[in-house]
């Protein structure tokens, strides 16, 4: 059982809970701290916070699967508060999938339940020898044995420990897939959300943790209860006065893109070969409306309820979302709405990120084309992709190959050009042929291909805040920085990227000055983003990263497309990254300079 | 890059909110910003007539940029703008004469700038008293008033900072309207965004 010491959580401010636990799963020691106020005030929460534990804590090259790597679980001032969508944490390590530094958050409602446990983050270290589960209740913590968990879906594990600990508990939990280390395998909450992507839920697993249980009764405290209540009421005002926000998410959920992309020739299809498919409108939004949509479902504190709870003729689950509809669907050619959501129900059940899992079957299944891959895997065969889905959680034939992603794959079978990824990481639904911004938001994005960090389809194809030029490479780099850094930030309150459609950093900012009573200006909030992303960029170059890192597939880089919209076009990258690194202040290596650091205070 | 600073230009001149060769944008990218040539059209821009300058150094280029340009490079420094329109808009003048601070009665006023702070200055042009009271300003608002010279808009865009310069004048319009007639409006939001 646990020892336990605490911090006298003598806090000044607002906002935070004021403790962080510090769990070391090898010793089985227990330690709460006083959050560190100075630390918190600069970083704030969320993203930012554990980034900070990762820099100044992890030493350099070690195994992100080793007793050594940290897994930080982390909150932010706004967490369990009024403001919408405030009921997400963020998962931060570093990545077994691509060695970067790495954080990924969550939907639903165990962020608002792990805060009300009164604390601020959870922090993770060694390696328990045998099964684990961590139970949080009002600032109490027990390490409790797993065994009888240990092998269960997320479902299940969900079910008994909801029916053991009480149905207003939260559960963040692994599967199969993150107790064999797969590497594409995501922490599962509330059955269905996910912390999904590089492989945090393999770390979990690497712990040998099945799963943390929190219950609790605190409440977030609000310097300004008055002027904090008026500017959520603005936000949500204006959440509830955007299309996006309010009609498009909430009618179709995020597969709305689906047909739009088809139509822009930007859909990636067959690995990313052609930029468009003939069965999209058969696995869009639409037609999950109309053939297998049950409910909508909201998170936390969210208006706009872009969860779709859906049923085939086999079962009932949730998704699919639209990275998913192109991952395990027009990517590997299955155009069966069915086999789509189907596939999307196993990989929540077994804990796998649907992006990666349908990249890296993308890629298996170019393989083959190719003669590479003998293994029989074909371009629209749905079937398929549901076994190899399950061969990949148990790490059984060809699933252990698939467990590694797409460039340990590729490498291992003669053909890396085949992965479409950036660092290690699979891509998400957008061909950066058709969106130029987007291209070298993918390559220096600090965790690889992501479509979260930078979303510069939202400029140049949705006209947010005014819709620009897509196939043109000029001036983008301004651009994607700003999103870069806006982004970094609010994952630090932690609040949904869909907010961004109808606010911005006066909205934030202003959130997080009434909330804690310090005082944040837009300006400030952007520079806290800045701040965030350099430190991520000098973890990845103390791990060896470098600029020949920020790049693009050959396919992207070499091979125009050849029809539609998108037709001949290619990325050309390396003079937008000349630009992007000027804009950052940082060599033309990539490597901050030493005025840059100094200006964000971590020099 | 001239062509987005001439197009603008234009529409702000032909909105009278640019007169003659006053007011100016601006585009920045990466360390260099691309600024109107002092004394240039506002409706003829042309190549020769937008000029490049480092952001974070003075060049011999200041001998044909703006007058202003410190100031568009001072916003640059400390704000995260990618684009500056400074205009003189009638009704935002007028308004910067009358008011302290602007609150926008109409909703799409409202809705995008919440209130319009007006900034002082003893020099109204290229001194470093309105390059930091301006600076300051639009680390929290995107649209601002000068006290009998113009207004200041940043954006991300062009067009960006284009349209908030058009909001701020279009709600300094009805501002001024409305209170010409000495009648109380029935919408006043006022008391609500005093403190934003």
């Amino acid at each position: 059982m646990a020892s336990a010491s605490r911090g006298s959580g003598a806090t000044r401010l607002f906002g935070w809970m004021g403790h962080v636990v510090d769990v070391n799963l090898t010793t089985g020691s227990v330690i709460w701290k006083d959050l560190q106020e100075d630390v918190a005030e600069k970083f704030v929460g969320g993203r930012g916070y554990g980034v900070k534990i990762l820099y100044d804590e992890l030493e350099k090259g070690i195994d992100a699967l080793g007793e050594k790597n940290i897994l930080v679980f982390a909150t932010g001032p706004l967490t369990g508060s009024s403001a919408p969508t405030s009921g997400r944490f963020s998962v931060v390590t570093k990545s077994p999938l691509t060695n970067t530094v790495f954080d990924a958050n969550s939907g639903g409602f165990f962020g608002q339940r792990l805060k009300a446990c009164g604390l601020d983050a959870l922090i993770l270290r060694g390696r328990s020898s045998s099964p684990v589960y961590l139970s949080v209740k009002d600032m109490d913590l027990e390490i409790l044995g797993a065994d009888d968990l240990w092998g269960k879906d997320t479902h299940e594990t969900r079910s008994i420990l909801l029916s053991r600990h009480g149905s207003g508990s939260g559960v963040a939990c692994i599967g199969p897939a993150g107790e064999n280390l797969v590497k594409l395998a995501a922490i599962m909450n509330d059955d269905d959300r996910a912390a999904a992507r590089g492989g945090v839920g393999a770390v979990m697993g690497s712990k040998m943790l099945k799963a943390i249980v929190a219950s609790g009764t605190a409440k977030t405290k609000i310097s300004d209860p008055e002027s904090f209540s008026f500017v959520v009421s603005e936000c949500r005002k204006l959440l509830e006065q955007n299309p996006v926000t309010d009609k498009a998410l909430p009618r179709f959920g995020t597969a709305v893109l689906t047909n739009l992309m088809n139509e822009l020739n930007i859909l990636p299809t067959k690995n990313f070969t052609i930029p468009s498919f003939v069965h999209a409108n058969e696995i869009s939004g639409e037609s999950i409306r109309e053939k297998i949509l049950v409910r909508q479902r909201a998170c936390f504190n969210c208006s706009i309820a872009c969860g779709r709870v859906t049923k085939t003729g086999k079962k009932q689950g949730e998704g699919p979302e639209y990275e998913t509809v192109y991952a395990l669907g027009s990517d590997c050619l299955v155009g069966n709405l069915e086999d789509v959501a189907e596939a999307n129900y196993l990989c929540n059940e077994l804990g796998i990120d649907t992006i990666s899992m349908g990249g890296t079957i993308a890629t298996a299944m170019e393989l083959h084309e190719k003669g590479f891959l003998h293994e029989a895997i074909e371009w629209g065969d749905g079937k398929k992709v549901k076994k190899l889905i399950e061969l990949t959680a148990r790490r059984e034939g060809i699933g252990a190959d698939l467990a590694e992603g797409s460039k340990r794959l590729a490498e291992k079978y003669g053909c890396p050009e085949l992965a479409i990824q950036v660092k290690g990481l699979e891509f998400p639904g957008y061909d950066p042929r058709g969106t130029k911004g987007m291209g070298l938001a993918y390559a220096t994005s600090n965790r690889g291909a992501c479509h979260l960090r930078s979303y510069m389809v939202g400029v140049e194809v949705l006209g947010f805040p005014k819709r620009i030029d897509r196939l043109s490479s000029v001036n983008k780099a301004g651009l994607c920085i700003v999103q870069q850094n806006l982004n970094s930030a609010m994952d630090t309150l932690v609040l949904c990227r869909f907010t961004s459609y109808a606010l911005d950093e006066d909205h934030y900012a202003r959130l997080l000055s009434k909330a804690t009573g310090l005082t944040y200006k837009p300006e400030d909030f952007l520079l806290l983003g800045e701040r965030i992303w350099n430190l991520e960029r000098l973890f990845n170059l103390r791990e060896g990263f470098s600029r020949k890192d920020d790049t693009l597939p050959k396919r992207f880089l070499e091979e125009p497309l050849s029809d539609g919209s998108t037709k001949g076009q290619v990325v050309e990258l390396e003079h937008m990254l000349d630009e992007y690194y000027i804009f950052r202040g940082w060599d033309e290596e990539g490597r901050p300079k030493a005025r840059k650091l100094e200006q964000l205070g971590i020099g | 890059m001239w062509q987005e600073i001439s197009k603008f230009s234009k529409k702000l001149y032909d909105k009278g909110y640019m007169v003659s060769h006053s007011g100016n944008l601006s585009v920045r990218c990466g360390d260099k910003m691309f600024i109107k040539r002092r004394g240039a059209a506002c409706d003829e821009i042309g190549p020769e007539d937008v000029i490049e300058t480092d952001i974070e150094e003075e060049t011999g280029s200041i001998v044909l940029s703006s007058s202003e340009t410190d100031v568009h490079r001072a916003i640059y420094k400390s704000t995260s703008a990618l684009a500056i329109v400074h205009a003189h808009p009638p009704y935002s003048i007028a308004c910067s004469l009358l008011y302290d601070e602007v609150i926008p009665m109409d909703a799409e006023g409202d809705y995008i700038l919440h209130k319009i702070p007006v900034v002082t200055v003893e020099k109204l042009s290229g001194s470093k008293e309105l390059e930091a009271k301006v600076c300051e300003a639009l680390k929290s608002y995107k649209g601002i008033l000068v006290r009998g010279h113009g207004t200041f808009a940043i954006g991300k865009l062009m067009e960006e900072a284009y349209h908030v310069t058009c909001m701020l004048e279009a709600s300094c319009m009805i501002r001024y309207l409305v209170d010409l007639t000495g009648l109380r409006s029935k919408r006043d939001k006022t008391a609500e965004y005093r403190a934003w």
